[in-house]
């Protein structure tokens, strides 16, 4: 039986796949949309084949993942425990509240210049800006997880003795990680896009970089290219993401499907 | 039975809406690209495009009935994409893009000149700008440095290698980086680059902010592709085969400016004006170091020395048609 | 006395710190750079600008076609995030592409996206849209997906048909969910918009920030950005008096 539904899984999101592309390829061959805009996915297929052959997107590809991961690892770390300060302390959300609140509207592109004033253009800077930018969703969702721990959860942590950072840690956290996990996984989203638009604006390598050259040099099959190989680095993390909480939290309500 | 013909009704029904909300998003890519008949402008608001705003203030538009609708864009890139997109009828961009545009199959065409380089300063619209006694003076100095440019494979670019090939240096050798230009100064002072190729006004702006700190190595343009075209206005062939003679009163309206410019430089009138549409303060337009030339043609010539140097470089396969891309309006 | 130092006031003073910092520096010549101006010249210039009609027509355009681009891309959100919560063939059909688009960074699509829609409207929006619907949508199926299997249990044993289940049982039951990625999302579609107008736009808030930054004029666009911070601040807080509201409901606690 389980292998029956992974089988359908395939086919159902395969088949959907399938059938937008090949609706996309007789839009363009019938000249419904213009050739010059998006080519017909057979052609961007042929040039994305020619990159991944000749491994020339792997430099790209280390360079995006590196500074992901470290500006990912900083925001969740710098996210969960500002989050849990602030969901538990109202002193501490007081003060940070508002600072946080005008921050957070700002396009950290538009911080740039200070940046770069500040960290140069290196992968300093860049780092800089995707914790900036990305640190914002995880912070959000573990605070408004641990306010919405149930009263009784804490009041039991309380019967058994605990302190306040003792529940803090014992109590609100597990309790919060579903909303953590969430905010986790549109962090990764996040934390993707600041790295690419990092890379766009000072472009020293990286798939950002290259999307936004081949544009420029109308280069439009190549472009297309990059952004599928960049679409497939976000599936990637996406399911790796999904394998780490099925194998670090596998209590998670969700998992217990009857 | 039944409940299992229910169950697959209900698949379907699902199917159908989900696709249909997918495709529901993707309509406007079908139906946007219909052709629309005003004559809007891309433009980049940069000193360059002094004749378009004094024809548009002057009324020469008015006097060859043009309803001119102009957009500010940021760059040349984005400019002629729109143009592609149907959104413009004309475009601004360097000359650089549009030869790149067309090798790719988009059928550009220049119909004015915007802005060009003499043979040195004062007609010049960029430096090569480094740290006094960083050492640099030539190309051959620029082994093992960084040097910074606002957009890789573009003008700044090229010409940057030009200038270190023919100075003594190995370019492919050399790191460019790309920084906005209104961060150049603060990385060229933070020695996070050596040398940086930076345009008016932030030109003029870096020298005034650290006089003793920085100097010039060589001028960007003049030095090495002296006398060329930078910039023009550009049309889609399908909008030119339509509306030709559109095309053309707008080139004469547009050379009646040129010349006006020429006649009116350093005259307040005009600096105002150029502050005014560049938002650059009066003063600091008066007291720019170089300036763009402003030409009523397109010398071919020119644009083949460009080809030739892009496709040194790696920007371009083969040699495009010259004549073919000039339109007759931006002839002499 | 103690009325200036309590609550949220506590939070404002921190801010007054950090910018008396910033005028000290930009001032004594610490940090000194044309990109780096004083507080003073920025309130300055933000009250010019704002004097000189010039900023505040920006800022509505930008905010109008991110409440047009949020509702759009929420309203898509919710509702796929629901069928694909409530339906798992809908679910496995979308997934795939769906993992595939979202984490495709906007700047990278604004490139094609001029192609087909130029620089107007219908591409701004397009983006803030298509930002906007993914986080909704993660949330919305997080939210569905996560609802105690007793609630779908007692519902099936009603005979509720499925469209009754999605609305008057999935949907509530999501709701804080879905809320917590409407949060996400606002501040995600005001950053896109403003964003979208940096890399390619002609009107609007971004596009003044960096004509502003290329004019040289770094205290006009530092006082745009406050106004910006400002902006952005009384949209989230008017969107949590309506999550307040809503969800009153859900178990909020502080530990006093």
């Amino acid at each position: 039986m389980a292998e029956v539904r992974v089988t359908g899984r395939f086919v159902a999101g395969l088949s959907f796949i399938a059938a937008e592309l090949a609706i996309i390829e007789v839009l363009v061959r019938t000249g419904w949309i213009r050739r010059a805009l998006l080519p017909p996915p057979s052609d961007i297929a042929r040039t994305l084949w020619e990159i991944v052959s000749s491994g020339e997107f792997l430099p790209p590809l280390a360079s995006t993942l590196g500074l992901l991961a470290i500006g990912y690892t900083l925001s969740v770390m710098l996210g969960v425990a500002l989050g849990l300060v602030m969901g538990v302390s109202r002193t501490c959300s007081d003060i940070f509240e508002p600072l946080l609140e005008a921050i957070r509207p700002i396009p950290k592109v538009a911080l740039v210049p200070v940046l770069i004033l500040f960290f140069g253009i290196d992968t300093t800077m860049k780092v800089a800006s995707v914790v900036l930018a990305s640190f914002f969703p995880v912070l959000l969702n573990t605070i408004q997880g641990v306010r919405g721990v149930e009263p009784t959860l804490i009041a039991t942590g309380q019967t058994f003795g605990h302190r306040r950072l003792g529940i803090a840690i014992r109590v609100m956290l597990p309790a919060s990680v579903p909303y953590i996990l969430a905010g986790m996984k549109v962090s990764l989203g996040i934390g993707l896009l600041t790295t690419i638009l990092a890379e766009m604006l000072s472009g020293t390598g990286g798939l950002g970089s290259l999307v936004l050259e081949s544009q420029r040099s109308f280069k439009v099959r190549q472009m297309y290219s990059w952004l599928v190989i960049l679409g497939g680095l976000g599936l990637l993390l996406n399911w790796a993401f999904a394998k780490a909480e099925r194998r670090f939290v596998p209590w998670l309500d969700k998992y217990q499907k009857s | 039975m039944r409940t299992l013909t229910r169950r697959l009704m209900s698949r379907f029904i699902a199917g159908g809406v989900a696709s249909s909300c997918l495709t529901g998003l993707a309509a406007p890519f079908v139906w946007a690209q219909s052709n629309m008949a005003k004559l809007r402008v891309g433009y980049v608001p940069v000193i360059d495009t002094t004749a378009f705003f004094v024809a548009q203030s002057q009324g020469f538009f008015k006097e060859e009935r043009l309803d001119v609708e102009a957009t500010p864009v940021l760059g040349g890139g984005p400019a002629l994409s729109a143009l592609a997109a149907a959104q413009f009828e004309l475009a601004m961009a360097t000359v650089t893009s549009v030869l790149l545009g067309a090798a790719q199959g988009f059928d550009f065409r220049i119909v004015t000149a915007v802005a060009a380089v003499g043979s040195g300063p004062p007609d010049e619209i960029a430096a090569l700008l480094v740290r006094k006694g960083g050492g640099i003076k030539r190309g051959s100095d620029c082994q093992g440095k960084r040097c910074a440019v606002q957009l890789l494979n573009n003008l700044p670019w090229l010409c940057l290698r030009l200038w270190i090939d023919s100075t003594g240096g190995s370019s492919s050798k050399v790191s460019i980086v790309e920084v906005p230009f209104p961060q150049m100064s603060d990385a060229l002072l933070g020695n996070r680059v050596d040398l940086v190729a930076i345009n008016e006004p932030f030109l003029s702006a870096a020298i005034r902010n650290a006089p003793d700190k920085v100097e010039i190595a060589a001028w960007s343009i003049s030095q090495t592709l002296p006398n060329t075209i930078v910039a023009s206005f550009n049309a889609t062939q399908e909008y030119l085969d339509k509306h030709g003679e559109v095309v053309h009163a707008f080139s004469r309206a547009y050379k009646k400016a040129v010349d006006w410019t020429v006649e009116n430089k350093g005259n307040p009138v005009l600096e105002e004006l150029i502050s005014k549409f560049t938002r650059l303060p009066a003063d600091q337009v008066r007291s720019l170091m170089v300036w763009p030339k402003f030409v009523k043609s397109v010398d071919p010539v020119s644009l083949d020395t460009m080809a030739r140097a892009m496709q040194r470089y790696g920007l371009l396969k083969s040699l495009p048609d010259s004549a073919l891309l000039i339109y007759d309006s931006a002839r002499i | 006395m103690g009325w200036l130092l309590s609550g949220r006031r506590l939070g404002l003073w921190f801010v007054v710190l950090l910018l008396a910092a910033w005028e000290l520096s930009a001032r004594t010549g610490l940090v000194s750079s044309p990109n780096w101006p004083p507080v003073s010249a920025v309130f300055a210039a933000l009250g010019r600008e704002i004097g000189d009609g010039t900023l505040l027509p920006a800022m509505l355009g930008t905010l109008y076609r991110m409440a047009v681009g949020f509702s759009v891309g929420s309203i898509a959100g919710i509702l796929l995030g629901l069928l694909m919560g409530a339906n798992q063939w809908v679910r496995w059909m979308l997934e795939p592409t769906l993992e595939f688009l979202r984490p495709l960074p906007v700047p990278a699509l604004v490139p094609p996206l001029i192609l087909f829609l130029g620089l107007d409207d219908p591409m701004k929006i397009s983006i803030v849209a298509f930002t906007a619907m993914f986080p909704v949508l993660i949330n919305t199926l997080e939210g569905a997906i996560s609802i105690e299997p007793t609630y779908r249990a007692v519902a099936a044993t009603f005979g509720i048909p499925w469209l009754g289940t999605l609305c008057r049982v999935l949907f509530p039951a999501a709701l804080p969910y879905v809320f917590a990625g409407l949060r996400i999302s606002l501040g995600l579609s005001f950053v896109v918009a403003v964003a979208g107008e940096m890399i390619a736009g002609s009107s609007g808030v971004g596009y003044y920030l960096v004509s502003m930054q290329y004019a040289g004029r770094a205290a006009d666009m530092c006082g745009a950005l406050l106004l910006l911070g400002l902006c952005g601040y009384a949209v989230n807080w008017s969107f949590l008096c309506i999550d307040h509201r809503v969800l009153h409901w859900h178990a909020r606690s502080f530990s006093e």
